[in-house]
């Protein structure tokens, strides 16, 4: 059986600056063919981490890659499953229907166009406009994959230039947290002998 | 054609988070405002280098609401509406409608001129790779956009070789204020014109090779054509944002008209190309026209920190040695940001020379100077990091990883294009010579002097500071009305499952709605809601149809009766002939077809002035019209806040977010519908 926690990316306030780089490197490494300046880009920038800033508080939120992740639970067609470690959406699959957007409590899915070559891929089916017909985008869930397809892992912590982000791997954590919290115990035991 | 004025670099206050890296990469501290909030442009410090424009990234998201629509903010930063590109906080004031209106003039004979830096940087714009060398291909685009003459800045660059040397040698042997400065980076004249003016008599008289190519445009162009030098429009396309500050300087007329009309960077020679729907990829290579696109490898250095400077000596050395240089590459002036210095030996004489590139770097060198420690003769400075290929105008780059490989590849391909040309000193330019023969006379003689020289003056003697002015487009009404995201996800029902009390007076709501009877006496038909209820032990379940974006019912109906309309997926009762195949398709099961009647199912009460009859019926506000987009925004925020502060940020979260719409019984807890 395999125990081991999902890793996930998870950005630090005291560090974050709001310059929303993670965004665009996200929106740039997930676009097909992958564009290297702006003027290449052909879609608007569709990020799968959102910047949140206000007084309070200014930082991005992404998918935590929850262990029993509800989105993939409430999926009606079993497009969000965990794969590579990570909850990944299959958008061949998806149809739309926001149930996994209403059912994250980090609001880390949203839903998006699709873009192919440059052009938005339309869908077969039309939406009423007036009189007539109109074709209607598709629009499907998106959501932090962990670049898992990247060699150089998610580029949002490639490129944040404040450092803020990080991939968070709990096991790691949790030991590393253990141990400070062991140091600390012997230094104030040794205060006290003293 | 007049100059336009107005800002040339902006930031949009709707778009700018404050993250005041711009203030990193301004090399005059012009940018002002409190970090989180959005910034300013000091217009009077700003050298319009442009670097902000190239560092941004705050960008405009289909997903923000209450902000300006994109076809009002293309139109104030003068951009063609068919530009596509994602728009970012700082920017540009952008001149390509100008060249297009021009270009549709047939009145006009019109002359283009492009920097060296634009032939590494253009084709990026088109998916090719970083640094792609395409000379043949650009000139073939812009002979295709329709200008009479495509000519090369090139070929002023070795004009300016010739000039410049002259005025080098002569300020060295018969004296003159030494060390010399280059004048081609109209940022770095900008900076000691405001920085440093007691300084500009150091300044080379030599206008940049843009102006020279726009003086000569007017003069020497036309009558090469035989055209009305009023009649000619002369366009540059430059790594530069800075150059339309400088063609808009007022002493930039010597031909006797504006001898530049219109500056494009490079970014902007993309829209056009891709506004005519040109495959620029798919384009042959072509030659620049003669006379003024003739050019030599030593005038395409000049997009390249310490390129003006090799392109000096190699001119330099040949004509007071009268011998040919022993080696062409001088490495020792190449290089990246920072400050180098060499003493080269020519004949009997020991030039010192320096190169400065990226403007933060000078300073120290300026004050030397100030205070009477130079020992060097001539100084070359460029603006921006590693000279114009890392203009504020060229092609912008997605990712700060990719930022040096673009800079290591441009300043490569330049080099390269520079090794496998014919021709590889200024002097030797065939035109170049031609052109003092015939016209000139020799350098820094009458002609020179008139239209390829100027003088400089302390920036508060004199030129305009940019600031508001005639605007091609007015700019349109802002913030008074909240403007809907790009983007519209459908809205839908939502239930907190820990609120409902299972009362189901929500179908009992919903299906008055469609029989509008007062009192259950008067129902004769059983009872069939739009949404669905199941009692599932002690708790009802509730399931609500999620107007899907690419519905699975919508395609299964042979009848073509359920349509899309205003958001939601609704039946159209009067082709529906009551088969049961959407109710099959649909995965959530919210789909009923009532005897001998035409499929129900959710419409979001549309037609209803309060809003679903549901959502107003619940006695325990447990029902909600849920539009997702924001609904995601309210999580984001509570999870953020729940990672500052975890002792509040939990109960904060947990305030925020709402249940999951079901669990994982909800997605197998499908039924065949009632029939």
């Amino acid at each position: 059986m395999n125990t081991s926690l999902n890793t996930f990316v998870v950005a630090d306030p005291k560090k974050c600056i709001g310059c929303k780089v993670c965004e665009v490197a996200c929106s740039t490494v997930h676009a097909t063919p992958e564009p290297r300046t702006v003027g290449a880009m052909a879609s608007p920038v569709l990020p799968r981490l959102y910047l949140v800033r206000v007084p309070e508080v200014t930082m991005p939120v992404q998918c935590r890659h929850c262990e029993d992740a509800p989105c993939a639970n409430v999926c009606p067609v079993a497009a969000i499953t965990q794969k590579n470690d990570a909850i990944v959406v299959d958008e061949a699959v998806c149809m739309g229907c926001k149930t996994c957007m209403m059912a994250c409590p980090f609001g880390a899915i949203d839903l998006v166009p699709v873009y192919k070559n440059g052009q938005a891929v339309m869908q077969n089916l039309q939406e009423a406009q007036g009189q007539g017909l109109a074709v209607k985008e598709k629009l499907v869930a998106s959501k932090c994959d962990m670049c898992f397809s990247r060699d150089k892992g998610p580029a949002c912590v490639e490129n944040c230039p404040a450092k803020a982000l990080e991939v968070m791997s709990l096991k790691k954590e949790k030991r590393k947290r253990n141990l400070s919290s062991a140091m600390n115990l012997l230094e104030s035991v040794k205060q006290f002998m003293e | 054609m007049s100059a336009t004025s107005g800002p040339i670099i902006s930031i949009d206050k709707e778009l700018c988070t404050g993250c005041k890296r711009c203030t990193e990469v301004c090399p005059v501290n012009a940018i002002e405002g409190k970090k989180g909030e959005p910034q300013t442009v000091v217009a009077d410090r700003c050298v319009v280098c442009g670097q902000c424009v190239q560092v941004c990234s705050a960008f405009a998201s289909i997903f923000d609401e209450g902000v300006a629509p994109r076809e009002a903010k293309l139109a104030e930063r003068g951009l063609l509406p068919t530009v596509r590109e994602p728009l970012f906080a700082a920017y540009n004031r952008g001149d390509a409608a100008r060249v297009k209106d021009g270009l549709a003039d047939a009145g006009l004979f019109t002359m283009v001129q492009c920097a060296p830096a634009v032939r590494v940087s253009i084709a990026e714009e088109f998916g090719l790779p970083l640094g792609s060398l395409t000379p043949g291909k650009m000139a073939a685009a812009l002979r295709r956009l329709g200008f009479d003459r495509v000519y090369d800045t090139n070929f002023t660059a070795d004009l300016t070789i010739m000039e410049e040397g002259s005025e080098l040698i002569k300020r060295v042997t018969e004296g003159g204020a030494l060390p010399m400065f280059t004048s081609c980076c109209p940022a770095w004249v900008k900076y000691l014109e405001q920085t440093y003016p007691e300084l500009i008599p150091h300044l080379s008289s030599c206008k940049s090779p843009q102006q020279m190519a726009g003086a000569l445009f007017k003069t020497y162009g036309a009558k090469v054509d035989g055209v009305d030098p009023a009649t000619v429009l002369s366009v540059s396309v430059m790594p530069c944002t800075c150059k339309k500050f400088e063609s808009e300087r007022p002493e930039m007329q010597d031909s006797g008209f504006r001898d530049v009309d219109v500056v494009l960077t490079t970014r902007e020679l993309g829209y056009l190309i891709k506004d005519a729907g040109i495959d620029f990829a798919g384009l042959p290579e072509e030659a620049f026209d003669k006379p003024l696109g003739v050019y030599t490898g030593a005038g395409n250095i000049f997009g390249v920190t310490g390129g003006v400077m090799e392109a000096a000596l190699r001119t330099g050395y040949e004509l007071i040695t009268k011998e040919p240089v022993p080696k062409l590459e001088m490495n020792f002036v190449r290089g990246g940001e920072g400050v180098r210095k060499a003493t080269v030996k020519v004949g009997k004489l020991s030039l010192k020379v320096a190169v400065a590139s990226g403007l933060a770097n000078v300073a120290p060198l300026l004050e030397q100077i100030r205070s009477g420690e130079a020992d060097f003769h001539f100084l070359e400075v460029m603006t921006c990091p590693v000279g114009c290929v890392s203009g504020g105008g060229q092609a912008k780059v997605l990712l700060p990883t990719d930022r040096t490989v673009a800079y290591e590849t441009r300043t490569a391909a330049t080099y390269s294009h520079d090794e496998h040309l014919p021709l590889r000193k200024s002097h030797d330019n065939p035109e170049v010579k031609k052109l003092y023969k015939d016209f000139l006379g020799e350098p820094l003689g009458h002609e020179s002097h008139h239209l390829l020289h100027t003088e400089y003056v302390p920036s508060n003697q004199g030129y305009p500071v940019p600031g508001p002015g005639r605007r091609r487009v007015p700019a349109p009404a802002r913030r008074q009305e909240k403007v809907a995201p790009m983007l519209r996800v459908t809205p839908l029902i939502h239930r907190d499952a820990a609120a409902c009390i299972g009362c189901r007076l929500c179908e009992v709501a919903c299906q008055a709605r469609d029989l509008r009877r007062p009192t259950v006496g008067c129902l004769e038909e059983p009872v069939v809601p739009r949404l669905r209820a199941d009692r599932r032990g002690a708790a009802v379940e509730l399931a609500f149809c999620a107007h899907c974006e690419e519905p699975a019912c919508l395609p299964a109906c042979p009848e073509g009766a359920l349509v899309r309309r205003d958001g939601t997926v609704s039946v159209d009762a009067a082709k529906c002939r009551g088969c049961p195949h959407c109710l099959a398709a649909c995965p959530f099961g919210t789909i009923r077809i009532a005897p001998n009647a035409s499929a129900r199912k959710c419409d979001l009460c549309l037609t209803r002035p309060g809003g679903p009859a549901c959502v107003e019926a619940c006695p325990e506000n447990a029902l909600a019209r849920v539009e997702p987009g924001r609904d995601r925004k309210e999580k984001n925020l509570a999870a953020a806040l729940a990672l500052l502060a975890p002792g509040t940020g939990r109960q904060a979260a947990q305030a925020a977010s709402r249940p999951a719409a079901g669990n994982a019984d909800d997605r197998t807890h499908k039924q065949a519908g009632e029939l």
